[in-house]
Formats: C-alpha cells, sequence, structure tokens
C-alpha cells in the first residue's frame, strides 16, 4: 500500500536523525565537562583555583549543554518539518494515486460486468438452443424407436405368418380337390368292372340265344316229321327260332354297346388318371414354390428385423448418450449463477466507488472499506457448495448429480 | 378428456426447463411450464397440476416465496412440490421443507432419479 509505506519511510528516518544528532551533542558536552573538572581537579589538587577553574568548566559546560540542547530541539524541529513535509507529499501523492484507481474501476468495473454478462447471456443462447436441438433429437429418436417396436418388423412378420397360413390353406384345399378326384377316378374303375359283367351277361344272352336257335331247329325238324299234324308245331318253332335271332342279335348290340361304354370309360379314366397326375405334379409343384417364397420373404423377414432391431438398439444407444449431454448441459445454469454473482459483485463494487467520489467531492471524511465484510457479504450471496469452496481458496469440489432429499 | 397427469414445472433457466420438460414428457406427463414464481403463480388457476418442479433462485419471486403462495391456494395446497435447485445449503432446504416442499433435488439431476421421485410423489 504506498500511502503507509511512504509515511513509515518518513517516521522512521525522523525518528532515525533527530536523537542521532542530540545524542552527540549531549555526550561529547558531557564528556568534555567531566575531563575538564577532572583534569582541573587531578593538576591543581582541592585547591581554591581549581574549584573555581572546576565551576567555570562546569559553567562552559552547561552552556555547552544548552547549546547543543537548542542544537537538538533545533534538529527535531527541523526533522518534524521535514517528516511534515514528506508526509504531506506522501498523502497527497497516494490521494492522488487512489483517486486514479477509483477513476480507473469506476470505468473498467462496469465494462467488465457487462463483458461477463455478454458472455452470460451468448452461453446462455447457445446452450439454449443446443439443449432444445437435442430434445428435439431426443425426442424424435424416442418416436422412431416407439415406431419401430410397435410396427414395420413386427408387422411384416406378422404378415408372412398369415400370408403363409392362407397360402397354405390354398394347398391343402386343392389337396382336398385332388382327393376328390380320386374317388371318382375309383367310381369310373368300378363302373369299367361293371362293364366286365355286362360283356359277360350280354355273351350269356347271346349262348341262349344260340341254344334257343338250336333248340327251334329241333322243333321244325321233328314238327316236320310230324306231318301235318305238326304244322302249327312248325310255325311256332320258326317263331323261337327268329326270337332266338333276334335275342342273339341283341346280345351283340348289347355286346358291342358295353364295349363302346367300356372304352369310353377307359379313355375317361385315363384321361382323368392324367389330369390327376398333372394336379399331383401342379400341386406339388405349388407348395415348392409357396414354400420357397414364404422361405425367401421370412429370410428377407428376419434380415429387416435384424436390421431393425440393431437400428433401434443404436437409436437407443443415441438416445441415452444424448440424455447425458442433456444432464450435462445443466452446467450452464450453474455457469450462469456464478458469473451472475460476480456481475453483481462488480457492480456493486462500482457503486461503492461512486458513492465514495461523491462523498469526496462535497469534503466529507471516507471510511475505510471493510475488506472481511465485503468477502463475507459476497460469501453470503453464493447459492453452490463449489463457489463457497473457491472463496475459501480450496479446490471446487465435484458435484454429485441428483443429491435428493426427501422431507 | 386426457388421462395424462399434469406437472408444472419453474425455473428461469431455458435450457433447464427444456431438459425437465423432455424427460417429463418422454415419460408421458402432460408439462406445463413458468419463467419464475410470479409467472408460474398465473398458471395456477384452477387447474389440475398432479405436482410440481420448483426452482429456487430467480428473478421477480423466488421458488420459496411461490410454494408458500401456492400451498395458500385451496386446489393446490396438496399438491407436491420438489424443489430443483442448484442450493444444498441446510437452511435453504430447511426453508423449503417449511414452505411445503416434499423434496430437495440439487442440480444436475439425472432424468432417472427425477422420474423416480416423481412418480413417488405425484397425486394419484
Amino acid at each position: 500500500m504506498p500511502p503507509s509505506s511512504n509515511t513509515s519511510l518518513a517516521v522512521s528516518s525522523f525518528q532515525r536523525a533527530a536523537p542521532s544528532t542530540a545524542g552527540i551533542t549531549l555526550t561529547t558536552v558531557a564528556v568534555c565537562v567531566v575531563l575538564g573538572v577532572a583534569g582541573t581537579l587531578w593538576a591543581g589538587g582541592a585547591s581554591a583555583l581549581s574549584w573555581m577553574l572546576a565551576a567555570a568548566l562546569i559553567v562552559l559546560g552547561a552552556l555547552a549543554a544548552g547549546w547543543g540542547y537548542a542544537r537538538h530541539q533545533q534538529a527535531q524541529k527541523n526533522a518534524a518539518q521535514a517528516f511534515a513535509a514528506d508526509l504531506e507529499h506522501s498523502v497527497k501523492h497516494s490521494a492522488a494515486q487512489g483517486t486514479e484507481l477509483d477513476g480507473v474501476c469506476i470505468e473498467v468495473l462496469p465494462v467488465w460486468a457487462e463483458q461477463i454478462e455478454a458472455a452470460r447471456s451468448h452461453t446462455e443462447d447457445a446452450i439454449t438452443q443446443l439443449t432444445q436441438r437435442f430434445a428435439e433429437l431426443a425426442g424424435r429418436i424416442h418416436m422412431t424407436v416407439e415406431g419401430s417396436q410397435d410396427g414395420n418388423a413386427q408387422g411384416l412378420v406378422s404378415l408372412l405368418s398369415s400370408s403363409q397360413k392362407e397360402l397354405d390353406g390354398i394347398v391343402t384345399g386343392l389337396r382336398k380337390a385332388l382327393s376328390s378326384k380320386e374317388i371318382l377316378q375309383r367310381e369310373i374303375t368300378h363302373l369299367h368292372d361293371f362293364t366286365g359283367q355286362l360283356q359277360a351277361m350280354a355273351k350269356d344272352v347271346a349262348d341262349v340265344a344260340k341254344q334257343t336257335n338250336l333248340l327251334a331247329l329241333n322243333a321244325a325238324i321233328e314238327a316236320a316229321r310230324a306231318g301235318e299234324a305238326g304244322r302249327g308245331f312248325a310255325v311256332v318253332a320258326d317263331e323261337v327260332r327268329k326270337l332266338s335271332t333276334l335275342s342273339g342279335n341283341t346280345g351283340q348290340k348289347i355286346s358291342e354297346t358295353v364295349e363302346t361304354v367300356n372304352s369310353a370309360i377307359l379313355r375317361t379314366l385315363e384321361a382323368s388318371e392324367q389330369y390327376a397326375r398333372q394336379d399331383a405334379e401342379t400341386l406339388a409343384t405349388s407348395g415348392e414354390v409357396i414354400e420357397n417364397v414364404i422361405t425367401q420373404f421370412n429370410a428377407s423377414a428376419s434380415g429387416l428385423l435384424q436390421q431393425s432391431n440393431t437400428l433401434r438398439e443404436q437409436s437407443e444407444a443415441v438416445g441415452a448418450e444424448i440424455a447425458d449431454v442433456l444432464v450435462a448441459l445443466q452446467f450452464q445454469d450453474r455457469v450462469s449463477q456464478m458469473l451472475s454473482h460476480i456481475r453483481n459483485d462488480l457492480n456493486k463494487l462500482e457503486q461503492h466507488l461512486l458513492e465514495r467520489r461523491s462523498l469526496a467531492a462535497q469534503g466529507q471524511a471516507l471510511k475505510p472499506i471493510d475488506t472481511k465484510a465485503w468477502l463475507n457479504e459476497l460469501a453470503k450471496t453464493y447459492t453452490m457448495a463449489e463457489q463457497l469452496a473457491v472463496h475459501q481458496g480450496k479446490a471446487p469440489a465435484s458435484t454429485a448429480p441428483s443429491d435428493i432429499t426427501f422431507f | 378428456m386426457s388421462t395424462k397427469k399434469t406437472i408444472l414445472i419453474v425455473d428461469d433457466s431455458i435450457s433447464i426447463r427444456q431438459v425437465v420438460s423432455m424427460t417429463l414428457k418422454g415419460a408421458g406427463y402432460d408439462v406445463i411450464e413458468g419463467c419464475d414464481g410470479k409467472d408460474a403463480l398465473t398458471k395456477l388457476d384452477g387447474r389440475k397440476i398432479h405436482l410440481i418442479v420448483s426452482d429456487v433462485n430467480m428473478p421477480n419471486m423466488d421458488g420459496i416465496a411461490f410454494v408458500t403462495a401456492a400451498k395458500k391456494l385451496p386446489a393446490y395446497k396438496f399438491t407436491p412440490v420438489i424443489m430443483l435447485t442448484t442450493e444444498s445449503g441446510a437452511d435453504k432446504k430447511s426453508a423449503g421443507q417449511a414452505a411445503g416442499a416434499k423434496a430437495w433435488m440439487v442440480k444436475p439431476f439425472q432424468p432417472a432419479q427425477m422420474l423416480a421421485a416423481v412418480s413417488k410423489l405425484i397425486l394419484p
């Protein structure tokens, strides 16, 4: 502190100068007087002259002492005057320095406060925007994750599953149709068996006709042998022969028709068997095609599902990272408060200096600034433990997040 | 009519309001915001509010004064309050408790703990 150091220098020089001058003068006079008296008494013994000389020396000594004291007083006065001058100079000098410092502070403090406020404000704006963007990102990711959980991949899997069921239903339907055809084929084969029986029956009819014809022929022979009496019988025999011929023809026709029907049935059976084979092949091919398609779709869906899961996991991880970033961005609130406290204290100091300047201008006495009280008041404005730690010159404690107390 | 529960967030820091809002909306709550105690009091207009999350140090009206005023309103007498603040001093905590707060949470907060505290205290 310049004023006090200047003052102390002046005081110490004054204290050093004054006693040394007086001390030398008095010591010199005292030594002279003692030596003079002693010498006079030793030289002349205890004679009256000696005593007179000694008295004269004492008087001289006293005069010298008086002169010395006067010199000492003058020196002291001079030193005091020099000290006063020094002090006045020091006070003026330090007052001038103080005024300069006050002036600088009054000009600089608002600039500092504004700069701090600008920095705080910029940080707040930037962090607010950053937080908003991150919050939007987090929201979108959340929606995407929700969507992927509810939607596409699962939907695709269920669609494939239902498609497979429906297609399997069609194949089952076709198999049923095919088995119905097999029943029909069996019926036709059965019909073919009947035609054999019909053929046999037609042959029987032909055989009966043939026998009947022979019988009629024999009857005609016997009728001819009987003569006139057998003429009626001969007519009957002839009619029987005609009928047997007709029966034989009918049997022949039946046999031919049965043959035709049998051929038709065989062709139908053959065609039906061919169609059945084709149907079976088509059915088998359809089943394979459907299975292949479903397998391919399943593979694609499985890939999609896997990709979707990976995407969802990645999205969730990004979401968690963003949540951490958002927690970290809360530092802005703390920094903002710390900067606000510093800014407020700078403003307070500026205000204080302005008041002092005003008081000085009015010629009023200035009270000294109580630094300790000032620091205590500053400490009272703190809201965070780390601010107090820094204030006390300690390392700021790391802030444990989410310290929660329930009442 | 929405079946979501409504939470009032009071903080002068926009970024903190955004983080709290995002956390709570993500968990399915409806959120309304106030930028200080005075502004937040205007939101207490009779609507159903299931919980309040309030900062302490705010311009115009601080959190303690706000909670004290809110608790005097019949509709919000039993609305639970979580103080969310940078303050961790015992004096301030006591003041918060005296004002009627149910929990004191120091910033920065972890969303999971915020949600745990909210679900513990929120009105049915």
